[in-house]
């Protein structure tokens, strides 16, 4: 087979019905490499570490099969589909998967080194500490995925992973390690990034809607424009983020550090900020109408015409702050310190 | 008018004049159509009259009512506003019944984390597909199949089986019924077993308490009204 590559030469380009081929398994034979399997169907079947290496597997339909510690390195699964399937610690690296759909699968401890996930959607399916260095994720659907202890790093530090645009919907990455990655424009909505290590990550017009990440790291991230309403970013850690443009409507920010944050007309009406940190943070332009910013540390924070209408700002620390142009109509500044050092009577 | 007929008149004027008024609508049109609106639904008070009536008959007692409410509100991702909103509609909707009295909507009984936890446990022995299958057949009666669930995550199956079946002698009776679908494999046995274990484990969930006589709950108006609910697709 000339399309995957591969090492290995075994049975190269010899084809294969399903039936023949569970045959040969059944009689011992676990050795298929470059094997032509192309558009066979199989139910339940178990190919417990069958060598599938270079093997074409395009348009087949696989459902219920069990490929533990299988060998489909070199691979060519392009347009298969794959329904409940299992490769728990199964090697799949530089195999192909284009276009391919696998639904409720299970890839956990797999190695996906390498591999061309291009196009390909991967619904509900588990990759629990599998190995995803360099894997080219072009338009993959990873939504409802469970990637918890999945290794996205590349082994060059200096280039970090490349998750542009990715669907991860639902997705839980809960510790994940993403410091780093180019997660610009992908869709996490609703996803779990509890605990997640995004420190420095690109996430640029990426859309957060109601996700949980709480007790991330976030510092140096960039997040211009991403859509964060209703997020749960307690105890986040935002140090030095760049929020400009973006959306913090409703989200729950409280005892999150935000220093030297950069948050420009960001749009955070009726965001939690209680005990928020927010010192030299930049807010100009922004709308955090009706936040609740009780107990913030605001110290040398720049609020240069930053709509804090009913906000509250019962004993936060606003010293140096500069809120001289700040829209306060209706805010509740009980026992503030103001920025002269004075406290608000 | 008629006692009854002015009491529904009353109701649909409420609904109209509420500041949350298109939530509220958008909660009615869920109850009667089974489906979740992309916009809040255009009605005058007569055409939501007519509806308060389908919903009264349907749903029989308040209680029953608010079950459903309940089911609706954890498949949203605004379920927190939304649990507020249908406490509103239970409080404007429970006088419509003959025996009204205390009944209460159920709080979303798990929270978004604990359920991502709930995930990584059902499908640790098993495929996240086979886990989705039980989860589809406990929700309808309908034959499941693999591709038609490609539409819903795990997590919104999960969403809408504990908020769905907030009594856990319910969820074990339906968990019975459905295993039948499946010849009563071991496979589906053991994720039928392990979530009524799993559940189990989570506190029981509060309830916000309507009552007749009490002030109707302050719902924020200000909370953006926007559309970008999770389209609620509720299973038949």
């Amino acid at each position: 087979m000339t399309t995957t590559n591969s090492p290995v030469n075994c049975l190269p380009d010899l084809t294969m019905d399903a039936a023949e081929f569970l045959e040969r398994y059944d009689r011992g034979q676990t050795q298929f490499c470059e094997v032509n399997l192309a558009g066979i169907t199989l139910t339940n079947a178990d190919l417990i570490g069958v060598d599938l290496r270079g093997a074409s597997l395009q348009g087949v339909y696989f459902e219920f099969c069990h490929f533990g510690r299988a060998d489909l390195s070199y691979a060519l699964m392009t347009g298969a589909r794959f329904e409940g399937c299992n490769f728990t610690q199964a090697v799949l690296s530089k195999s192909h998967f284009r276009d391919a759909i696998c639904h409720g699968c299970v890839f956990d401890r797999a190695n996906l080194q390498g591999a061309d996930l291009t196009l390909a959607a991967f619904l509900d399916c588990n990759f629990l500490s599998s190995d995803l260095r360099q894997v080219n994720l072009s338009h993959t659907v990873l939504a409802g995925a469970c990637l918890r202890g999945a290794n996205f790093r590349k082994e060059n530090y200096q280039e970090p992973a490349n998750l542009v645009g990715v669907d991860f919907r639902h997705a839980d990455l809960q510790g994940t390690n993403l410091a780093s990655a180019n997660l610009a424009r992908t869709n996490l909505a609703g996803a779990n990034l509890k605990e997640a290590n995004l420190n420095g990550v690109n996430l640029s017009q990426a859309d957060l809607t109601n996700a949980n990440l709480q007790g991330a790291i976030l510092s140096h991230a960039l997040l211009c424009e991403a859509n964060l309403t209703g997020a749960n970013l307690r105890q986040a850690r935002l140090a030095k983020v760049d929020l400009r443009g973006g959306h913090l409507t409703e989200a729950d920010l409280s005892q999150a550090i935000l220093s030297e944050a950069r948050l420009d007309e960001v749009q955070g009406e009726g965001a939690n900020l209680r005990e928020a940190v927010l010192n030299k943070a930049d807010l100009r332009r922004a709308n955090f109408k009706g936040a609740d910013l009780q107990e913030a540390r605001l110290i040398d924070a720049y609020l240069a015409r930053t709509n804090l209408q009913g906000v509250n700002l019962r004993q936060a620390n606003l010293i140096r702050a500069d809120i001289s142009s700040a829209l306060l109509l209706d805010a509740c500044l009980e026992e503030a310190l103001m920025p002269d050092g004075s406290v608000y009577t | 008018m008629t006692s009854i007929a002015s009491t529904y008149h009353q109701a649909a004027q409420r609904i109209a004049s509420h500041p949350q008024s298109e939530r509220l609508r958008k909660l009615l049109f869920a109850l009667h159509y089974h489906q979740w609106p992309s916009h809040a639904p255009e009605m005058n008070t007569a055409q939501l009259e007519e509806m308060l009536g389908a919903i009264v008959q349907h749903s029989q007692t308040p209680k029953g009512l608010a079950t459903q409410l309940t089911g609706i509100v954890s498949t949203l991702n605004k379920a927190q506003v939304y649990q507020k909103v249908a406490a509103a509609l239970l409080q404007i909707v429970a006088p419509l019944y003959p025996q009204a009295s205390s009944v209460a909507v159920a709080k979303p009984a798990l929270s978004m984390a604990e359920l991502y936890n709930l995930r990584l446990e059902l499908t640790r022995y098993c495929t996240p597909l086979q886990v989705k299958l039980l989860l589809a057949a406990l929700l309808t009666h309908k034959p499941v199949h693999a591709q038609g669930l490609e539409r819903f995550t795990l997590i919104d199956l999960l969403q809408r089986v504990v908020g769905r079946f907030s009594d856990s002698e319910a969820l074990r009776a339906r968990v019975q019924q459905a295993l039948q679908q499946f010849n009563n494999d071991g496979v589906y046995a053991n994720v039928g077993d392990r979530l009524l274990k799993l559940l189990q484990r989570f506190p029981s969930d509060a309830a916000v308490e309507v009552t007749m006589e009490t002030t109707p709950p302050t719902v924020d108006p200000a909370a953006g009204d926007d559309d970008d609910e999770l389209t609620c697709q509720l299973f038949a």
